[in-house]
């Protein structure tokens, strides 16, 4: 028999192939174009390295925080139905559709010293404005959606029978979820949280209205490139993507680990 | 024992109203009533999975209406199993262990063992639920829900997603199992014949009401509506009254051997089995007859189906292979009905008092 080419196949797979040439050809461009004199320069220079540092360091606190008060809220909305639930789900995903430096501006506005919350909180103590709790906090905005849709969906996903019966055969409700729910599920909070991390690492306009310094990684490079244009961003660009693609694909390894076992 | 007093739940948008029902210690209690009746409603309210409106719930002398599902003792096997993804299936069984210490220390391993031998598992104990047949998890959803030794047994439609060969095994085992171990024990189902050879006593539901609760026999030889005698299989449902002082079928056929007891809001109907009816080409020897003509016939496999009309009365007779072709049937021919006095049901349905 002869073999027939779909064309419905072919057309899709180009366009693919269009979208995968767009995303790819920019990141290893980069990587090719950099002398490796000017990137072992790079990696020597104090900003530099303080800047990805900031950045992780953010982007993890950011996601664990998310992990910490994102889960049960995102179980909450995975097993009760109530009125106006639609409307709750909603308001979880406005950051999503909101310019980034237009959350940044409105975080300024009551995180600030203007309004009763940020005094609240320089009286606690806690300065937000220019530090790295301003990082997290617009970090948080942005991302924590990713995390609590991931959850939610991922719980959902589980049978209530299967809670049901935990709990008859003597499970508590808490030791139901830990054994059951979150031991079946935590694949896709997992994945949740590398999605988190990630929208975290990468954000940057919401963050320089928040605060400027110290610097996360897109701060510097974004500096670099107004005061001393492209040849000077460059090495910093690359080894942010260079770090982040590793950590990315390591935690995706990790999340993905068995799926095609025979376990679930 | 189980004792429901008045019980009125709404959720999951299913509501019972006033449900009392008594089981007693040990018995095999079947809970039957068509999809969307509020069985597993009434199932999961006794379990402390859903919240009541009204009503109490008494398990072996324990008032458990206000008691979390954890503290009721009762153990659940759903119709999809429910086994547990992540655990293996020794660590699937042993789950309700873990947190009734006390049961491990009492029994050692005796239980785990003699279910384990009972429902033929060993060779599972170290499989992930995921590569097990519909059979196969059905017995260890058992084993886990047995183990913990439960006051009273649900189970959830337990054998409508089982071939019928399966069906037929597990069938046994559950009824083998109930009678080694004796565990008070609720089966929900929809089919009649499922509880046929399991069940000792059987409540009908429909829309959230109890309409019916009787041993398996009564509730097949004497049901209470038009309802439950279609529930149980009685194909041939027809009024009777009294004209003239004789009582008629239909107002056709008279039916000399019945007595009935006049009472206002009272309905009585006649029940015949489809396979209670004989059919034949000329007299027959049965107590009352009447002729008709076939009006449609449907081949089932094992029985055949043939739909008479007589009068104004539609008949629905099941015949055996063998007989369908001794008798040469074909649509339209004219045949003879009969049946005896002791297959006709008598259905008193009280039409209450509004």
């Amino acid at each position: 028999m002869r073999y027939r080419i779909d064309k419905l196949y072919l057309i899709s797979a180009l366009f693919g192939f269009l979208i995968l040439f767009f995303i790819m050809y920019p990141i290893v461009n980069s990587l090719l174009t950099i002398k490796a004199g000017i990137l072992l320069q790079t990696l020597k220079d104090k900003e530099v390295i303080d800047s990805i540092y900031t950045s992780f360091q953010t982007a993890t606190i950011t996601t664990l925080l998310s992990f910490v008060f994102g889960v049960p809220f995102a179980y909450f909305l995975a097993r009760n139905d109530f009125r106006g639930k639609k409307f709750v789900e909603s308001i979880v995903d406005i950051p999503i559709v909101i310019p980034h430096t237009v959350v940044g501006i409105i975080l300024l506005m009551v995180l600030g010293n203007r309004c009763w919350i940020g005094r609240a909180l320089e009286h606690a103590g806690l300065e937000v404005i220019g530090t790295r709790v301003g990082i997290v906090a617009a970090m948080l905005f942005v991302s924590m959606p990713l995390l609590i849709n991931a959850a939610r969906d991922s719980f959902a996903s589980i049978s209530p029978k299967l809670e049901n019966v935990s709990r008859t055969l003597g499970a508590t409700h808490w030791q139901t979820f830990i054994n059951i729910t979150f031991s079946i599920g935590w694949r896709g909070i997992l994945s949740g949280m590398i999605l988190t991390w990630a929208r975290s690492i990468s954000e940057f306009g919401a963050v320089i209205i928040l605060t400027y310094h110290p610097m996360i990684a897109p701060t510097l490079i974004f500096e670099r490139f107004n005061s001393f244009g492209l040849d000077y961003s460059k090495p910093v660009s690359a080894i942010l993507i260079i770090i982040s693609l590793i950590v990315f694909i390591v935690l995706r390894m990790l999340a993905g680990r068995g799926v095609n076992s025979d376990r679930y | 024992m189980i004792d429901i007093n008045n019980l009125s739940v709404s959720f999951h948008g299913f509501s019972l109203n006033n449900v009392s029902l008594t089981i007693n210690d040990g018995e095999f209690f079947a809970l039957l009533g068509p999809t969307g009746s509020g069985k597993t409603v009434l199932m999961e309210s006794i379990a402390g999975l859903g919240k009541l409106k009204q009503g109490r719930i008494i398990i072996n002398g324990r008032d458990v209406t206000g008691l979390k599902p954890e503290e009721r003792n009762i153990s659940i096997v759903y119709q999809d199993y429910a086994l547990f993804p992540n655990m293996k299936v020794k660590e699937n069984i042993c789950y309700g262990l873990r947190f009734r210490k006390e049961k491990v220390n009492k029994n050692g391993t005796g239980k785990f063992d003699l279910l384990v031998e009972v429902l033929q598992i060993g060779h599972l104990l170290n499989r992930y639920p995921n590569n097990l047949s519909g059979g196969e998890k059905q017995r260890v959803a058992l084993a886990r829900a047995l183990l913990v030794e439960p006051d009273v047994l649900f189970l959830d439609e337990p054998f409508s997603a089982l071939d019928s060969n399966t069906k037929d095994t597990v069938q046994l085992e559950v009824k083998k199992l109930h009678e080694t171990l004796k565990t008070t024990t609720l089966m929900v189902t929809h089919n009649f014949s499922e509880v046929f050879s399991l069940a000792d006593r059987i409540a009908i539901i429909n829309k959230g009401v109890i309409q019916q609760v009787g041993t398996t026999e009564e509730i097949f030889k004497t049901p209470n509506s038009q309802f439950t005698a279609r529930f149980v299989g009685m194909k041939n449902i027809y009024p009777l009254k009294k004209l003239k002082g004789k009582i008629m079928l239909a107002e056709q056929l008279e039916l000399d051997t019945v007595c009935l007891e006049e009472r206002e809001n009272l309905q009585y109907y006649a029940g015949f089995r489809g396979e209670d009816i004989v059919v034949g080409n000329k007299g027959l020897n049965t107590d009352y007859q009447i002729e008709g003509k076939i009006s449609a016939i449907l081949n089932n496999g094992i029985y055949t189906e043939v739909r008479v009309h007589a009068g104004s009365i539609d008949f629905i007779a099941y015949l055996t292979a063998n007989r369908f072709f001794e008798l040469n049937l074909y649509q339209n021919k004219q045949v003879f009905l009969g049946f005896n006095r002791r297959d006709i049901n008598i259905i008193r349905e009280d039409l209450g008092t509004g």
